[in-house]
């Protein structure tokens, strides 16, 4: 069994790697490997979007944080 | 912005009812032991701001959660005595603003550390019921000190919004909210929008310390 902090670092670093694929995302469609993680990462119950949100701004989306939302949101639509 | 500094310096007045009563009351208690009280409702008032405002009772709560009853009673100053009494609550019966500890006095007599909350907090508690012994202690300590204002007190009210909730089920109903518009309209002399003036303000400084809400980027990962 795994202790909190593990389990807790664990879903922190789930949520930067779906945070990574969201950056790659937005340069262009995502390769198959990559789209099958992402899909996966989606449905993991220890990946929050909050936590998503953190890792972007850990990978240093910093103020282009809003155009990249627009940008993701209009690509789905 | 600190609406609390320098109208309230928290001396006590042990001339008062309420003080000769508290002061025989710690004057029973075991040497031997810490205790430490507070003491909320009109009697801080009377002890401290307005030595002629009228308190039925002393009301105090021990800090630590303890049940001082066995205390009063030993001491033959609680309710079931008759006359001026002290009341014994609980920290979750002094309903204030979160921040009333880091404004509040506090005062050594021996062993005992007595907690005095800021007037402004006592006020905030004393919305609760608002009747007309509770306006008058909200005109007296405005007259005496020229505080609350409007503006200081919508703050405070902000920094206290979850009293404004919905009572539960099997409590009384929650008259924060009318109450409120009621001392405006009797004290300030103008009306509130409970909705625009506090719950609003509060909630957006709330969310401000939550951060941004994100967009369902898991969501976007599975498209």
């Amino acid at each position: 069994m795994l202790a909190n902090g593990q389990k807790a670092d664990r879903a922190w670093r789930k949520s930067r790697m779906a945070a990574r694929l969201l950056l790659r995302k937005e340069k262009g469609p995502l390769r198959s490997r990559d789209q099958a993680l992402a899909r996966q990462l989606s449905h993991d119950p220890e990946v929050s979007n909050r936590l998503i949100q953190q890792g972007l701004y850990y990978l240093g989306i910093g103020l282009r944080k809003h155009e990249f939302d627009q940008k993701l949101v209009a690509g789905r639509h | 912005m600190n609406s609390t500094k320098n109208w309230w310096q928290g001396d006590i007045d042990w001339s008062t009812p309420a003080g000769q009563l508290l002061d025989k009351f710690l004057a029973t208690l075991p040497s031997e032991r810490p205790f430490s009280i507070a003491i909320y409702g009109s009697a801080l008032l009377q002890l401290t701001v307005d030595h002629q405002l009228l308190s039925a009772d002393v009301d105090i709560f021990s800090d630590d959660d303890e049940d001082l009853s066995g205390w009063l009673a030993a001491a033959k100053v609680d309710k079931a005595r008759g006359g001026f009494y002290i009341e014994s609550g609980y920290p979750l019966s002094f309903r204030a603003s979160p921040h009333w500890r880091s404004r509040a006095k506090t005062v050594q007599r021996g062993k005992v550390t007595l907690t005095l909350p800021h007037p402004l907090d006592i006020l905030v508690g004393k919305l609760g019921r608002l009747e007309a012994k509770d306006m008058t202690a909200f005109k007296r300590v405005i007259e005496l000190t020229g505080h609350p204002t409007a503006e200081e007190f919508k703050r405070e009210l902000q920094n206290a919004v979850d009293l404004f909730r919905p009572a539960f089920d099997d409590d009384s109903p929650n008259l924060y909210p009318e109450n409120t518009k009621r001392l405006w309209r009797e004290i300030f002399r103008s009306e509130i929008d409970l909705g625009r003036d506090i719950i609003a303000p509060a909630l957006e400084r709330r969310r401000a310390g939550y951060g941004e809400t994100p967009p369902d980027y898991k969501l976007l990962l599975d498209g």
